[in-house]
């Protein structure tokens, strides 16, 4: 099989952009990306487009507008994943040999489609109860308090963390560290969760050109950074009473994308994962592995999870500080780890980074753990 | 007597049955590997098999974790409490939490019709709520 690189990255701010549509970020996004690969519109042999909420032929519509028509474009909708699903696509029919260069893009406009919690599609009984992500989430973490004894405010670190990293990001939504009085002081969403330790409503757009080596050669990207894994799983569906602290859909994910790279979760050395929550990150990175099983919260509480720290978690500032466009956020991911790997991150750059992971999971669908869960490694 | 009905908003909603003034909900269990579901399915998550038979779940349950839900959508009236519930059959079933104050992890609760925080033309919806066990409310006075 075909090793797969990143030869090429862009991405548009995050936040509200109401005077562009969903088509222009993407296309911005994708001639960031073909500009920062070296390569012309026509080098492009096939595409992939996440997106949840954007309608029909959201990729057409994108590519177009950058210029960019005639091959197959794949439109995915894989929840939280759409973006990061995208990539695994692509990078699959590069290691099939079918393609030596491709794109994928994820792009969401949300800010003029929804205001407040997000809930589960109509057609699960739980939306007619009254469930919200952010409910599901909230519930998560009293089980984690209960068992583990974490507390209201080690959680609301992880946001401080994450939205002083975004202060760091000229891409993120958020701009302004906040302090951990301000995090407990904002609003309850669903308890233990304050407004801060929510994700926001997110426009935006990310694009990855994706090649073979031969594809990379070709277009002499010397920057490229090597695809090492890409891993994607779907939540078993749920019997009996499982421990809803445990990811077992990271879990897998991790599993089969450590076994691609060949490494093991010791080796990572800084990560980007889904913390659409303040306790989603800690659900993530202990079911990555990265981190033991309960235990994370404290330790962030003891700045290892910092961009000085231990492990560097969510340095782009997540979901929580950069923002969250559900379909661009996996690409985003993707993007932020070879921003690292480069060298190019600046004021939030991680010394000597060569081992970075990127993990997306979202969504929810009743009577299954999660809905899709990707985990991409990359090596420098 | 035995009545049955539909917590209806949406064919695959929550069904119940009352008998004796007691409110049970309805599932399936699989005859092959025994997994039991709510609401019912008829093909078993757990093993594949496709026969499954009815089940009546409750009327008693645990609390596995809880949260009261300050924010939701323009649907649901704010703030209202939901539970995931283990019934001794093996299965959790999400739950709203009669009242406003919120359980602890563990409490034993039965089952209640009432309205709910589902708005429908501006009126609650009636849905099968999770309500503290007598010895329970009366510790709240």
């Amino acid at each position: 099989m075909d090793e797969v690189y990143v030869a090429g990255i862009g991405m548009t701010p995050f936040g509200k952009h109401p005077t562009q549509t969903a088509a222009d970020l993407g296309a911005e996004a994708v001639l960031l990306a073909l500009e920062d690969a070296g390569a012309g519109r026509d080098d492009v042999e096939a595409a992939w487009v996440g997106h949840v909420f954007q309608g029909m032929a959201m990729g057409q519509r994108a590519l177009g507008q950058a210029g960019l028509s005639g091959m197959p474009i794949v439109n995915v909708e894989n929840a939280c994943s759409s973006g990061s699903t995208a990539i695994f696509d692509a990078a699959l029919a590069i290691r099939a040999g079918a393609y030596d260069i491709c794109l994928a893009l994820g792009v969401e406009h949300l800010s003029q489609r929804f205001r407040g919690a997000f809930t589960p599609d109509e057609s699960d009984a739980e939306a007619h109860i009254g469930l919200t992500m952010p409910a599901v989430y909230a519930m998560r973490a009293q089980r984690h308090m209960a068992q583990y004894g974490t507390t209201a405010e080690q959680l609301a670190r992880i946001a401080v963390k994450n939205k002083y990293n975004a202060s760091l990001n000229p891409l993120a939504q958020f701009k302004n560290p906040v302090t951990l009085e301000e995090v407990l002081a904002s609003r309850l969403i669903a308890e233990p969760l304050h407004l801060q330790e929510c994700a926001p409503v997110s426009d935006g757009a990310a694009a990855v050109v994706l090649t073979s080596r031969r594809g990379r050669d070709r277009l002499g990207a010397t920057r490229a950074v090597r695809l090492a894994a890409s891993a994607l799983k779907s939540g078993r569906s749920e019997v009996g009473l499982p421990d809803m602290t445990v990811e077992d859909l990271t879990g897998r994910a991790a599993q089969e994308a450590y076994r691609q790279a060949g490494i093991g979760p010791d080796e990572v050395r800084f990560a980007e994962v889904h913390d659409c929550f303040s306790i989603a990150e800690a659900l993530r990175v202990e079911g990555l592995g990265l981190f033991p099983h309960g235990e994370y919260p404290a330790r962030v509480a003891r700045g290892e999870a910092d961009l000085g720290g231990r492990l560097p978690i969510n340095g782009s500032g997540g979901l929580l500080g950069k923002g969250h466009p559900l379909g661009a956020t996996g690409v985003a991911q993707v993007v932020e780890v070879v921003r690292q790997l480069r060298g190019d991150a600046g004021a939030r750059q991680i010394p000597g980074a060569r081992v970075g992971l990127a993990h997306c999971r979202g969504g929810k669908a009743q009577g299954v753990e999660g809905t899709a869960c990707t985990v991409n490694i990359l090596v420098a | 007597m035995t009545r049955t009905g539909t917590v209806a908003v949406s064919p695959v909603d929550a069904s119940y049955e009352v008998e004796d003034e007691r409110v049970h909900l309805r599932g399936s269990r699989c005859r092959a590997c025994q997994a039991v579901f709510h609401p019912p399915r008829p093909v078993c998550a757990g093993c594949g098999h496709r026969d499954l038979e009815p089940v009546r779940l409750g009327p008693v349950g645990t609390v596995y974790t809880f949260s009261r839900v300050h924010q939701s959508t323009p649907d649901f009236q704010a703030p209202y409490v939901l539970a995931y519930v283990d019934f001794p059959e093996a299965v959790r079933v999400l739950l709203p939490f009669l009242g406003e104050q919120p359980p602890t992890i563990g409490d034993e609760v039965d089952l209640v019709l009432a309205p709910g925080p589902r708005l429908a033309d501006g009126a609650p919806v009636t849905l099968v709520h999770a309500r503290p066990l007598p010895s329970r409310r009366n510790d709240r006075g």
